[in-house]
């Protein structure tokens, strides 16, 4: 536990703090401590050396043994906190033997990963991806689909995998210690907010399913202790304390960003941490441009490339494990499902013919395939709609055809292959209606004109149902004849009689198309990704299946492709304003806990879990958030006015440093939801309320310090004890929403402290 | 020049750079990211002055109102602006989504020309000289008011401490800008909205200069003008309301140097605050509100676009709604239901069915507008339950079980496991019409009616239904759903009425009803309580009619040909068509010289501003010759409020024009002058004196070629 005799050295000697600091080497130490970085992983005594010069200068017996006596102190709590974490997260863990909330989904993706079925879903991989190895070291085979609410059969062993999934709820209160200990707070402030983490019920509650929160919480704690050592080694640049901080950080945003893309708000927190820093470090004239430019280039390395390195590094797993036809097929190209098994897109004829039937399908992700079906546009020409869907059925083929008045071969030897350039005619296989736009206006685009299904094939001969074939890419070699070919060939389709383009316009057509993709002859030439089409299914009797495709999808083309699905099922995920949701909250709702959440079924008999935080801690902490700022608008005030309130400018500094961390990081994980158009729930201010967590035990001790002028006077002491106190009394006194329980709600009435809390149904 | 800047001279700007050597922090300039505070400089208006204010009015009377009649036939928007200047003169009630003021200051000058409000300003392109409107003198009006811009510029350059070459080069600049131009030579709201605008930002360039000498006549009058004209400016058009960040954080930012200030007492501290808050707050909300009220009381009559408010907000038009009912709704009562929550109308059915292969081919329930004897409904008594009228009619308690019978067709409100026609939510169901002579029902004609609230003031509407006081839902037992109103226009074969349905999990907001007409057939001849609906207060009528703006700004998502997007607008990439016929086109385009350079020059501060805030932090002295805090304060604050007026648009989903860039145009062009003040300070005088004949020349030319579609 190298990292924590590190805190324990940085915070023993507070007494000795100014000293070292004035015997430090001046920031502007230069870089060619650039050998350090050899001993990056070097020992403890190593580092505590490099990190202190002015220690071994002075050896001081008192200072030794008090400094022993505090490293003694902190493992004690520290190993107090974990086995308090251990056994409130570990208790009764197997109770349930249903599917509860979103283990339904989460559980399930992990399954895909044992099955390798190819799946989409709004979150990144990682955090999925490790329930999926939870689940593989049960030896689960794949055959239980976790159907909200169903029982798990017996050869599931659900136990072990919410262990493995609450053992990382577990590490967040002695992290939360570690934090405020390297932020320079006493033992006791520290202690106290490794109690509020470690006994807050939802923090509790969430971790012991297996759901994506407990990792994500994880991995944010993970950063912000890594931000912590960060800044307590930040007068010592370069120093392997310094890197190794430095690493972890990058290392932990990587983690956190993988597991659900809240995570970007602790790399928003670092980011502007780093900034700052580096704006501070501008303004001292002693640093020389070449110390600016190492301060910069290892920030970039360590808090850039590593963490993309390691998102993009999940997705690459992600892909591998993912080699199996699923139902994500159809958000991704057509390129990737062709890599996939049993996508049955493998063995399809190469190089497309006159007279093969086909599916188009858009580049643009969300338009799906080129769709007719039967219903008409309600206005406009009152034709056939054209539109774009992305689930698969007959619906879909259209047969390549040539222009009116025009022939082709219909045998092996007589066969003509579709070439760029071709003037082409698409038949929908099911209807006989014709590709055809006219100077008709769109529906939802109506600068663009309408696309429809016009005439019976070739019985009503229009030009308006000739399309000029524009290859755009071809990523197929040895095509001298620019052939259009399935799934290699990118293209546009150009209407000849008004010189427009087949284009998705992303917009949804109203429900009398069944909300699906329009599509429009766009007339303004923009030539986008929406313009863009490949062929997907292609079947022609005529001519002989294609060797095992050698074309490769690449990565980074799917990589961005997912994302950006991604990004819109998340958009997608908004609320009907109209709708009661029992499960959703507003950001408002959070701090003042206005709402608990039931996480299953609520069946008198069956064992029940309601979402709920400790009130001490929420509450509480969300008055310390409020109080915070009121606190500091004071100072900032009377220090604009001129009035000194601090003996060291050091003091204020300190605080305004921590503060901007632990308050910081809270506004930074809560304000967001606000701008968020998509339906929020309760679990998303966990991790705000992990820094308000911390925050709170943080404000206890500076204010106690401000007015009792110590942070060991015994009046801050009891507020803490108090605090610490009725943290655990709470928590126990909920313990059974948290342990669940298998009794009527009804009689659990007594702890409906709000008349908007759920716990049992006053109606009935 | 009666301009004084305390550091032109040699020695102001060595002390200037020697105190920023010391003290970096406390100069305020330099301190803040974009400086909040005016240069304090000392402006009074000299005879020089006057005569040239009165040289660029005159100036741009001329440009503004000349060939101000052509066309003589309706252009763009005037189709709206016209129409309502009619409306408030006929004093027939209208909707519209922007604030009243400019609207009325149109009817006004209307009036004062002889409009009679006959007109109807139908389509872009009717004839005015033929109906006889006396349009050129409705447009002399924003004519006007754009030319008083113009010295309104010249006034503002002053005020911030430049000297007269400058303000004439800025007033200039804001005379031939094709765009400000066009806009005020027709009935739109954007000139009116402009000039107070640029009124208001002239009067807070005043206030400044008044700052040596708080709580005088002078400061009072220039803080409660700027308060005034915004509040004109908010009445106007609600893009005034950006007005507010840029001033508030202006004065934010000078409250704040005011604590570091230890000459000001805390007591004295207060009353700047206060001071500014009635000033900046208080008196433009008094303002707004005053317009509305005047607009109300112009507006008495009830009109065509009544039907969008609340009945509340109807029975206070003259030839309103007025409803008088039975207050009690008994069993056997025919009863009006109307959804509380969106003025959509009244539960209706008729004789057409749903679509067989999309619903269940039963009757039709919708929403229709307009009360007809095919909204009034019969409540019974639940399937298979009797209610005992023969002691009396028997009031109907909250929490019953009951049915509706459809009065003209007989037909009972039902609801089934069928998707409705708009939708194929699981969570919603069909409602129909269902039942036949000699067929008894079934369970699902059972509602439960349950009242969600009563009023206050009558006793015993929260226990049982009461006409208009009793606000209730109607909750579908069997499949557990509410009657909801989904505001979606059903299609033709439906007659475009708003759709019903029965939706799960309902929330109250659009699943509240209530009964506006109640009639108990076989009533006695006893007199029987009467129920109606309270008039709204002036208050209230404002709240809801602001209400209904935001919602309709929200809901403006056309796809108007000519519809910008913000990030063209700064580049002028294109412009609006107002109107064509004959030969002559009416096509609105800014002068695309100034617009470029102002922009330039805006983006020139924000890299100005971003190098001096490194080179501080790095504490090397720049004092910009001296002209860093005039620029700084000056330039800065325009900066300000042309990003207050400019990147609120990017947030925004709805349709917008290239008129919505105007007001942030004038202050870029204010900036463009400053910098062009700035760039050339230290060179000669003549030089400088050039450039500016030369820029002036340029601006001119350019103008003229574009003059033709002005």
């Amino acid at each position: 536990m190298s990292l924590f005799e590190q805190f324990a050295a940085g915070n023993g000697a507070k007494g000795s703090m100014t000293e070292a600091d004035s015997n430090l080497k001046p920031a502007s130490s230069p870089p060619p401590k650039y050998s350090e970085k050899a001993s990056l992983f070097a020992s403890d005594s190593d580092d505590d050396t490099m990190a202190r010069p002015a220690k071994t200068s002075r050896p001081d017996i008192a200072l030794q043994q008090r400094r022993e006596w505090r490293l003694s102190q902190y493992w004690v709590h520290i190993v107090v906190l974990t086995i308090f974490s251990a056994m409130t997260r570990f208790y009764k863990i197997g109770f349930s033997n249903r599917v509860i909330f979103d283990e339904a989904h989460h559980m399930g993706f992990g399954g895909k990963y044992v099955n390798h079925t190819f799946y989409h879903d709004v979150h990144p991989p990682l955090a999925k991806m490790l329930i999926g190895l939870s689940e593989a070291l049960t030896g689960f085979d794949g055959s239980f689909d976790f159907k909200s609410g169903s029982r798990f059969p017996a050869n599931v062993n659900y136990t072990f995998m919410r262990l493995f999934n609450a053992s990382f709820g577990a590490t967040l209160a002695p992290m939360a210690y570690a934090t405020l200990v390297s932020l320079g707070c006493s033992p006791n402030a520290a202690f106290l907010a490794g109690l509020l983490v470690c006994f807050d019920n939802a923090l509790c509650t969430i971790s012991r399913f297996a759901l994506l929160d407990a990792m994500l919480m994880c991995f944010t704690a993970m950063s912000v202790l890594s931000l912590s050592g960060l800044y307590k080694y930040r007068k010592q640049p370069f120093s392997a304390a310094w890197f190794k901080w430095l690493l972890a950080t990058g290392v932990s945003l990587g983690l956190v960003a993988s597991a659900k893309w809240v995570g970007f708000l602790a790399v928003a927190l670092v980011g502007l941490y780093t900034l700052y820093e580096l704006y501070d470090l501008f303004g001292q004239k002693e640093v020389g441009i070449v110390s600016h430019f190492w301060h910069w280039a290892t920030r970039v390395v360590a808090l850039v490339a590593i963490p993309v390195a390691i998102y993009m590094l999940c997705f690459v797993v992600h892909f591998g494990l993912l080699y199996k036809s699923g139902p994500g097929d159809a958000e991704m190209d057509s390129l990737f499902q062709a890599g996939l098994q049993g996508s049955g897109l493998q063995n399809q004829p190469l190089d497309v013919a006159y007279g093969s039937k086909i599916t188009l399908k858009s580049a643009h992700p969300g338009a799906g395939l080129l769709h007719s079906h039967t219903d008409a546009y309600p206005d406009g020409s009152k034709q056939q709609q054209i539109t774009g869907y992305s689930h698969k059925d007959t619906n879909n083929d259209w047969i390549v055809k040539k222009v009116h008045g025009q022939s082709y071969g219909n045998t092996t030897d007589t066969i003509e292959f579709v070439k760029n350039g071709d003037l082409v005619r698409l038949v929908h296989e099911r209807t006989s209606r014709n590709l055809h736009s006219h100077a008709v206006a769109g529906h939802v685009s109506k600068r663009d004109w309408e696309i429809s299904g016009y005439g019976m094939d070739g019985t009503y001969p229009d030009i308006n149902d000739h399309w000029r074939i524009e290859v755009v890419e071809e990523l197929s070699k040895n095509n001298p004849e620019r052939r259009l070919r399935t799934l290699a060939t990118r293209f546009r389709l150009r209407h000849v009689g008004q010189n427009c383009v087949l284009r998705a316009s992303g917009k949804s057509l109203p429900q009398w198309a069944w909300r699906q993709a329009e599509m429009v002859c766009d007339r303004r030439n923009h030539l986008d990704e929406k313009t863009l089409w490949n062929v997907e299914n292609h079947v022609n009797p005529l001519l002989p299946p294609a060797k095992p495709s050698q074309l490769k999808s690449s990565f980074l083309r799917n990589f961005a492709r997912l994302n950006l699905a991604m990004a819109r099922s998340n958009n997608a995920l908004t609320p009907d304003k109209d709708k009661f949701d029992a499960l959703a909250s507003s950001p408002q709702d959070w701090p003042i806990m206005r709402l608990g959440m039931r996480m299953c079924g609520w069946e008198d008999g069956e064992v029940k879990f309601w979402l709920i935080g400790n009130p001490v801690v929420w509450l509480l902490s969300t008055l310390a958030v409020v109080l915070g700022p009121i606190q500091m608008l004071y100072y900032i005030v009377r220090r604009q006015r001129g009035l000194c309130d601090f003996a060291q400018e050091k003091e204020w500094e300190t605080h305004l440093y921590v503060s901007g961390i632990l308050w910081g990081g809270w506004a930074l994980h809560y304000l967001p939801f606000f701008a968020m158009g998509r339906v929020t729930y309760q679990h998303h201010y966990f991790p705000a309320l992990y820094f308000a967590a911390m925050y709170l035990a943080y404000f206890v001790e500076w204010t106690g310090r401000r007015i009792a002028g110590s942070a060991n006077a015994p009046s801050t002491k009891a507020v803490m004890i108090g605090l610490g106190i009725a943290a655990i009394a709470n928590f126990l006194y909920f313990a059974p929403f948290t342990f669940g329980f298998d009794y009527p709600a009804k009689d659990l009435a007594g702890r409906k402290w709000f008349s908007s809390w759920n716990i049992y149904d006053t109606t009935k | 020049m009666t301009t004084e800047m305390a550091d032109t001279t040699a020695e102001g700007k060595a002390q200037q750079q020697q105190k920023q050597k010391q003290l970096p922090s406390k100069d305020i300039s330099s301190k803040a990211i974009v400086p909040t505070s005016f240069f304090h400089a000392k402006w009074t208006c000299t005879s020089t002055d006057a005569v040239l204010l009165a040289g660029v009015l005159l100036v741009a009377v001329i440009v503004r109102c000349w060939r101000l009649s052509v066309p003589n036939q309706v252009v763009f928007d005037e189709v709206h602006f016209g129409k309502f200047a009619g409306k408030y003169i006929n004093g027939t009630y209208f909707y519209d989504l922007h604030p009243p003021l400019a609207k009325m200051m149109f009817a006004a000058a209307g009036r004062l020309a002889g409009y009679d409000g006959v007109f109807d300003f139908k389509s872009i392109g009717l004839d005015y000289a033929a109906a006889g409107v006396p349009y050129v003198g409705m447009r002399v009006l924003p004519a006007v008011l754009g030319a008083l811009t113009v010295p309104a510029t010249f006034a503002a350059a002053r005020a911030c401490g430049y000297g007269i070459d400058t303000a004439l080069l800025a007033s200039l600049l804001v005379c031939f800008e094709n765009g400000l131009v066009t806009q005020s030579r027709l009935i739109l709201l954007d000139s009116p909205l402009v000039f107070f605008t640029v009124l208001t930002l002239t009067a807070w360039s005043m206030f400044w200069t008044k700052q040596g000498r708080p709580f005088t006549g002078e400061w009072w009058l220039w803080l409660l003008a700027t308060g005034v004209m915004m509040g004109c400016a908010a009445s106007s058009k609600w893009v005034g309301l950006f007005l507010f960040p840029a001033i508030g954080l202006s004065t934010v930012g000078d409250l704040w140097d005011k604590i570091a200030d230890r000459s000001i007492s805390p007591t004295r501290w207060l009353a700047h605050f206060m001071a500014r808050a009635v000033g900046l707050l208080a008196v433009p909300f008094a303002v707004y509100v005053f317009w509305f009220q005047v607009h109300f009381m112009l507006l008495h009559t009830t009109g065509e676009a009544t039907s969008m408010m609340t009945p509340e907000f109807q029975t206070t038009l003259r030839g309103g709604l007025n409803v008088s009912t039975d207050r009690d709704v008994f069993y056997g009562s025919e009863i009006r239901i109307r959804s509380s929550n969106a003025n959509s109308g009244y539960l209706h059915s008729h004789t057409h069915n749903w679509q067989h292969d999309k619903g269940s081919g039963q009757q039709q329930i919708t929403i229709y507008g307009h009360a007809d004897e095919n909204n009034l409904w019969i409540v019974e008594p639940a399937f298979n339950t009797t209610v005992d009228s023969s002691q009396g009619p028997v009031k109907v308690p909250t929490g019953t079980k009951l049915r509706l019978r459809h009065k003209t067709t007989g037909k009972f409100l039902h609801s089934h496991d069928k998707r409705p026609a708009l939708t194929s939510d699981d969570q919603k169901f069909e409602l129909s019409g269902y039942g036949f002579p000699g067929f008894a029902g079934d369970t699902n004609d059972d509602f439960k009616l349950e009242i969600l609230s009563g009023d206050k003031n009558q006793v015993g509407s929260s226990d049982h239904v009461q006409a208009i006081y009793s606000r209730f839902r109607l909750f579908h037992p069997n499949l557990q759903c509410s009657v909801y109103n989904s505001r979606k226009k059903l299609p033709k074969w439906a007659f475009g009425q708003i759709e019903a349905n029965c939706m799960r999990n309902c929330l109250p907001r659009m699943s509240t009803w209530h009964v506006e007409y109640a009639h108990y057939p076989n009533a006695t001849t006893e007199e029987v309580a009467k129920a109606q609906y309270r008039p709204l207060s002036m208050w209230a009528k404002i709240w809801e009619y602001n209400l209904l703006m935001a919602e309709s700004n929200e809901s403006l998502t056309g796809d108007h040909p000519f519809a910008a997007r913000p990030q063209h607008w700064a580049w002028l990439r294109r412009g609006t068509a107002y109107w064509g016929g004959r030969g002559h086109f009416v096509y609105q385009l800014g002068n695309p010289l100034i617009w470029w350079t102002s922009l330039a020059a805006v983006v020139l501060f924000g890299l100005v501003r971003v190098v001096l805030f490194l080179l501080d932090k790095r504490q090397i002295a720049a004092s910009m010759g001296g002209q860093r805090r005039v620029y700084l304060s000056s330039a800065g604050f325009f900066v300000l409020a042309w990003a207050c007026h400019y990147v609120p648009f990017f947030l925004m989903g709805r349709e917008l024009f290239i008129h919505h860039y105007f007001p942030a145009l004038w202050m870029a062009i204010l900036v463009l002058a400053f910098t062009l003040d700035m760039l050339t300070a230290r060179l000669p005088h003549v030089v400088r004196l050039s450039v500016y004949v030369v820029v002036a020349a340029a601006v001119l030319h350019v103008f003229h070629t574009f003059s033709y579609i002005t």
